[in-house]
């Protein structure tokens, strides 16, 4: 059921949930990563590529520990009974709250807030190119995306950097999709070693041609210097930001970003940037 | 049958159906909470802090985590008056709830003329003055820390408003109760209290603070304590009401203030990371008073 805000502001056009869901499984992948599938149809049903979901466990101290939920990308949406069920999560442990989350069993809970962000936007034509650019836990926004430009028949390259091969997580999943991947490490252990920008020199070159649309999400050193390469090649290029926040839905105004026409919120008008407009900050 | 409890409370002429308020900054416009929830079950709501003209805050990083609190560095970023009169007073005809209008001027002129802007809109129902931001170098600060000035931009704005005035307190000054006192001298009809506590955080790896504004305010239940024994003195020390907030999230965390003095709260960091919080403490109070056979909410408030 889908209830909508009865108030038709821009903000509100994205339909936000809060569910308590079950746990259905707790994936450990590469150390320090967990992919936590939870049940929730209400979002797993709304759910665009690129948004996420607010999350905490759900328990009964009351004072929640940490205070705040955490922002976690919706990487995959699973049907059960033909119908979108569950939805998975990419937990990388930084701290309390995460780890909390990895340490979720089946059978138990988390509150949930979404889905939130605007989501990338894919209006492309068949004819066009789709570079999928992902750095460390950056390839959390992707799955999605590459699904779906899959499902609409539009040709998908997907571009995967991390420091060593164990930390390119979630790969088989991309296998999946036959989708061709350009894997980089830093220390070589899986596919070229280097970064990802050097591969991707060579793709905008090749795809020149086909008006390719460029999609990255990674830490900010990676996601900058693609967005460099992009503004040089002149192609269209959507980052997908992080930022501390509180709420992940508007009213905390804790994760500005800085864009050339004003501060941003990172939760509700992204996470999804156009490159160009952003600005990086020093250090 | 128990007999519903009423929860209506009155601060001055200003009937709330239930002592439950949102607290400014952590409730947006009000709009934003439409999605979650009826905002018309809540006794009303205060704005994100208006100003003359927009206000683009500061850069980041604006917030950081910390044991069960949070410290925000927000700057004051609002639409400003005129977007909210265009954009979001509108929309609000539609739901039955009181809007307070947190407002904040750099000098006493600024304050008045955001009200004589707001005062034609029945919508507005009450202001909240805003003396006590600590994130801003200049105003807030220095109102709601000199007793002097929190007594001329207190009658200021009383000349000019035609609706009732709150005054929202800083923690930071050694007597919140003498800062109470003026504004009572000076015609207010509320003092709420009380806004964050200065605080700061340090990133041991990058080896600075974590805050662009180095310093913050901190909120949440780790201040809990301080604030409630804060409405306590202020309660005693001041005749009109007295507004309680301060890391409230639960029922039990209102019904603290209550008992403490205060004649209604507000809800605030709770609201970030449990939407429902605020009506959820709705239903709470209702439980309370039905199990212990309070009929009429007003009779625990100031009882410790």
């Amino acid at each position: 059921m889908v209830t909508l805000g009865s108030d038709g502001c821009a903000i509100l056009s994205t339909v936000s949930l809060i569910v308590e869901a079950e746990v259905v499984e707790n994936i450990q992948l590469a150390n320090p990563n967990f992919l936590l599938a939870v049940r929730a149809p209400e979002i797993a049903a709304n759910v665009r590529p690129g948004q996420f979901v607010m999350a905490a466990v759900a328990d009964d101290l009351s004072i929640p520990h940490p205070l705040l939920k955490r922002a976690l990308a919706i990487f995959s949406v699973e049907s059960e009974a033909g119908l979108p069920s569950i939805i998975t999560l990419l937990v990388k442990v930084v701290g309390d709250g995460t780890q909390r989350l990895a340490s979720l069993l089946p059978d138990e809970h988390v509150n949930l807030i979404g889905p939130l962000g605007n989501g990338f936007s894919s209006t492309g034509t068949s004819d066009r190119v789709h570079l999928l650019a992902a750095g460390g836990v950056g390839i959390a926004s992707f799955y999605l995306l590459a699904e779906d430009l899959r499902r609409s028949g539009q040709e998908v390259h997907l571009l995967y950097g991390a420091r060593t091969a164990q930390d390119l997580v979630g790969l088989e999943y991309f296998e999946r999709l036959r989708i061709p991947l350009l894997l980089t490490t830093e220390d070589g252990s899986a596919g070229v070693q280097g970064l990802i920008t050097e591969g991707l020199e060579q793709y905008l070159t090749q795809f020149v041609d086909r008006t390719p649309t460029l999609y990255v999400c990674g830490p900010d050193p990676m996601m900058k210097a693609v967005s460099a390469l992009a503004s040089l090649h002149r192609i269209p290029c959507q980052i997908s930001v992080e930022s501390k926040m509180a709420c992940g839905f508007g009213v905390c105004l804790g994760c500005t970003i800085e864009t050339v026409d004003s501060y941003q919120l990172a939760c509700s008008d992204g996470p999804v940037f156009d490159a160009e407009k952003f600005i990086w900050q020093e250090g | 049958m128990t007999e519903i409890a009423s929860l209506a409370v009155s601060i001055g002429d200003l009937r709330l159906k239930n002592p439950v308020l949102t607290a400014s900054g952590t409730f947006g416009y009000g709009l934003e909470f439409t999605r979650f929830f009826d905002i018309s079950k809540l006794g009303g709501f205060c704005t994100k802090g208006l100003s003359l003209e927009p206000m683009p805050g500061n850069a980041p990083e604006r917030i950081a985590e910390t044991p069960a609190g949070m410290l925000n560095a927000i700057g004051l970023e609002n639409v400003g008056t005129e977007q909210f009169l265009s954009e979001k007073l509108p929309r609000l005809e539609a739901y039955d709830t009181h809007v307070i209008a947190n407002i904040f001027g750099k000098t006493i002129e600024e304050f008045i003329a955001i009200v004589e802007r707001l005062n034609p809109y029945p919508k507005v129902s009450a202001y909240e003055l805003n003396i006590s931001c600590p994130n801003i170098e200049q105003g807030g600060i220095e109102f709601g820390h000199d007793r002097v000035q929190t007594d001329r931009v207190v009658r200021a704005v009383k000349r000019v408003s035609e609706k009732p005035v709150w005054v929202k307190l800083s923690p930071n000054v050694t007597d919140v109760s003498a800062f109470a006192r003026t504004c009572e001298d000076a015609g207010a009809d509320a003092v709420s209290l009380v806004n964050t506590f200065v605080g700061m955080s340090v990133d041991i790896h990058r080896r600075r603070a974590v805050l662009s504004n180095r310093s913050g305010g901190l909120s949440g239940p780790a201040i809990r304590p301080l604030a409630v024994r804060l409405v306590y003195e202020v309660s005693q020390a001041v005749e009109i009401p007295v507004i309680g907030i301060g890391g409230i999230g639960t029922p039990q965390d209102a019904l603290e203030f209550m008992l403490a003095g205060a004649s209604a709260i507000q809800v605030g960091t709770a609201n970030f990371h449990d939407p429902l919080a605020s009506l959820k403490i709705v239903q709470g109070l209702r439980d309370y008073c039905s199990e212990h056979r309070i009929t009429d909410i007003n009779q625990i408030i100031a009882t410790v």
